[in-house]
């Protein structure tokens, strides 16, 4: 992936992002079991009464697409920097093994410790780095292998899925909770849910930001970028830190939420190219804009919620195949 | 083929010790349980019908079981050890390519839509449609050729590594797509299908070894036939062609052979996951490359494999109990990341 001429109209493709997130967010403020004009929604954004409107809009729609918002921002960020650093199409942090490794992480302490939930996303981050770690060792041999390292992570994921279940088995009187936090998704998440991931996904954004440059020469591969005097190994061991990060904060809330992180930033290149400064916001503005969207259909399309992975599979599913298809010798 | 004496003991005795260790298996396995029954007492209600109660849970509930995770373990390996000749990938399990994904898939699909129609019909908002099992594995059948046919097709440029790229991407879609069938539409069986999922012989009584045992009869006649191509085909296409053996064809009816076997077995116990992975590479270890031997081995293994899983998963746990499925991924998932540390080197060279 080497820095390649831009495609032209680079910001204005943002931009068109940027106003389908906020009409993903003003139609998921709209729409529901109780749908609302967009007038009665601004009234009570504006001046919030003791209304069922105003209840509905602040307590229960509001927090929940700006969670869906800056989760998948969070994803679409973390799958760009693994793509980046790993300089693999298909890292993510599905493929890698951090979702599946930072869920098992948090169902053992939601079955076990009963923590506070502010220390979920820790449990959720010690998950994901060592998944993380298991996954690249077994796939790493003098580069990485897109295959290989999709197989380690698929490998590193059953694994993390079986002890899931055994934990989920006997869990006991936690069984309910968890299930309902396995399944993955945004239903009943609330205001707490998103103070609880929002600094995670600051400091993730934040170094992932930071990290823009060295990720456009790490792209460049390993000798020209140390040729330019970049610390490779720190930048590297820092920004997939990132992206764990961000995962983590993502799983501890809404648990395991797949193809976004795959999905997005290939969007996004495919409008603003591979330079990082263009990308990363790009991809998080994609992202964010693809799970308010999936969050809404999954809310609305059949009588009951259904998961939001029903619907980023059927969007992220067959990009991946086709992905895969493309890739594979 | 007559066997060749002089070939080293370790491969002419394999396979007779293998199908002792299934024998003591099984006697083991029906000993073991939430009610423990001495070895001697469960033969005894074997061949006696003086001990009511050790026969009642010998008979209605371990033997049936047995029977099946000994079948499911025999086609999972099977399909495995097919696949990985056939496609000269030492990789391939009907898991990793997304037969048994697609098997699932297409089962919950029907078991989902027959209970909207007869919720529809019997204005009951928990009705459950009558539809038996033994139609389950023709089911799957479907979704599992359909998955092959597309992963085949997706990767028909491409080598053996690529068949494994896009069958990991379209397995995990299906899983997806399987859970979210299930979350989203499902209703009066959900708590079934759920354990179905991870992988169960919870339950299975004769019933499923009747829908089971004819697939595998038919397996094992056509596998007599398939053996012999399949094995030259593991010699390299440009081999296979000079002794005569159409490459492509028989690839595609081993692959589908293949499906049909993880197909009937997914279709019964759920996509029980790395038996066909791993089994293969138990028996090669014994028994050397030649897939005229390593197949039949692995198939052994493959029940042997299954059984004690569904006995460590009975007891470890209780008073609740470990799925198959999750024990078999607990021990299958390290190994394989061994085999893939060691036996991918060659491949992804």
């Amino acid at each position: 992936m080497s820095a390649r001429s831009e495609p032209r109209g680079g910001a204005i493709a943002v931009a068109a992002a940027g106003v389908l997130a906020l009409a993903a967010l003003a139609a998921s403020l709209a729409l529901g079991r109780r749908a609302m004009t967009l007038e009665t929604i601004a009234r009570v954004l504006w001046a919030p009464d003791e209304g069922l409107d105003s209840v509905i809009v602040w307590d229960v729609r509001l927090p929940r697409a700006l969670l869906a918002l800056a989760a998948g921002a969070s994803l679409a960020t973390a799958g760009a920097m693994m793509q980046g650093v790993l300089r693999n199409a298909l890292a993510s942090p599905d493929l890698t093994g951090v979702i599946g490794g930072g869920a098992l992480a948090v169902a053992v302490a939601l079955a076990w410790f009963d923590p506070p939930p502010l220390l979920l996303p820790v449990a959720g981050l010690i998950g994901g780095i060592v998944a993380a770690a298991l996954c690249l060792h077994l796939a790493w041999s003098r580069g990485l292998d897109p295959a290989r390292m999709a197989l380690a992570g698929v490998t590193v994921a059953a694994m993390a899925a079986a002890a899931t279940t055994a934990v989920l088995i006997t869990a006991g009187p936690q069984v309910e909770t968890l299930y309902f936090w396995l399944v993955g998704g945004l239903l009943g998440r609330t205001w707490p849910h998103l103070w609880l991931q929002a600094p995670w996904a600051m400091l993730g954004l934040a170094l992932a930001w930071s990290a823009r440059r060295p990720l456009d020469l790490m792209a460049l591969g390993d000798e020209s970028a140390t040729a330019l005097g970049v610390g490779l190994a720190a930048w590297r061991i820092m920004a997939l830190g990132a992206a764990v990060v961000l995962a983590a904060g993502v799983v501890a809330v809404a648990g395991p939420i797949a193809f976004v992180g795959l999905a997005a930033p290939h969007i996004a290149r495919l409008f603003v190219g591979h330079r990082h400064a263009r990308l990363l916001p790009a991809a998080a503005i994609i992202g964010g804009a693809l799970l308010v969207s999936a969050d809404l259909a999954a809310r609305t399309l059949a009588v009951r919620e259904i998961p939001v992975g029903f619907v980023t599979a059927l969007l992220g599913g067959p990009l991946f195949i086709a992905l895969a298809a493309r890739l594979g010798r | 083929m007559a066997p060749d004496m002089r070939a080293p003991l370790r491969r002419r005795g394999a396979l007779p010790l293998a199908l002792l260790g299934l024998t003591a298996t099984v006697i083991i396995a029906a000993a073991i349980g939430s009610s423990d029954l001495a070895p001697r007492r469960a033969l005894a209600a074997l061949i006696h019908a003086d001990d009511p109660v050790a026969q009642a849970i010998l008979w209605t509930i371990r033997l049936p079981r047995l029977a099946v995770g000994a079948l499911i373990g025999l086609h999972l390996a099977l399909a495995g050890a097919l696949l990985q000749t056939v496609l000269r990938n030492p990789l391939a399990d009907p898991a990793v390519i997304g037969i048994s994904g697609g098997a699932a898939l297409t089962t919950v699909l029907v078991l989902v839509a027959g209970d909207q129609i007869a919720q529809s019909v019997t204005r009951n908002p928990y009705a459950v449609a009558p539809i038996p099992f033994a139609v389950l594995p023709l089911v799957a059948l479907v979704g599992a050729l359909a998955a092959t046919a597309f992963i085949v097709w997706v990767a028909r440029r491409g080598g053996p590594q690529k068949i494994i790229l896009c069958g990991i991407a379209l397995s995990a879609t299906a899983q997806a797509l399987t859970v979210g069938v299930l979350a989203g539409w499902g209703t009066g069986r959900v708590e079934g299908i759920v354990a179905w999922i991870a992988g169960s012989l919870y339950a299975r009584d004769w019933g499923h070894v009747v829908a089971l045992a004819p697939w595998t009869v038919a397996a094992i006649i056509a596998l007599a036939v398939a053996v012999r191509p399949a094995a030259l085909l593991a010699l390299g296409d440009e081999t296979a062609t000079t002794l005569g053996i159409g490459v492509r064809r028989t690839r595609v009816i081993v692959i589908a052979l293949a499906a049909v076997l993880a197909a009937s077995a997914v279709s019964i116990a759920g996509p029980v996951g790395f038996v066909g992975l791993i089994t293969p590479h138990l028996a090669r270890a014994v028994v050397g490359d030649d897939p005229r031997r390593m197949i039949p081995l692995a198939a052994i293994f493959g029940a042997i494999l299954v059984l004690v899983a569904d006995c460590a998963g009975r007891v470890v746990a209780q008073p609740f109990e470990l799925p198959v499925g999750v024990v078999t991924a607990l021990v299958g998932a390290p190994v394989c990341a061994l085999l893939q540390r060691r036996a991918a080197r060659a491949l992804f060279r």
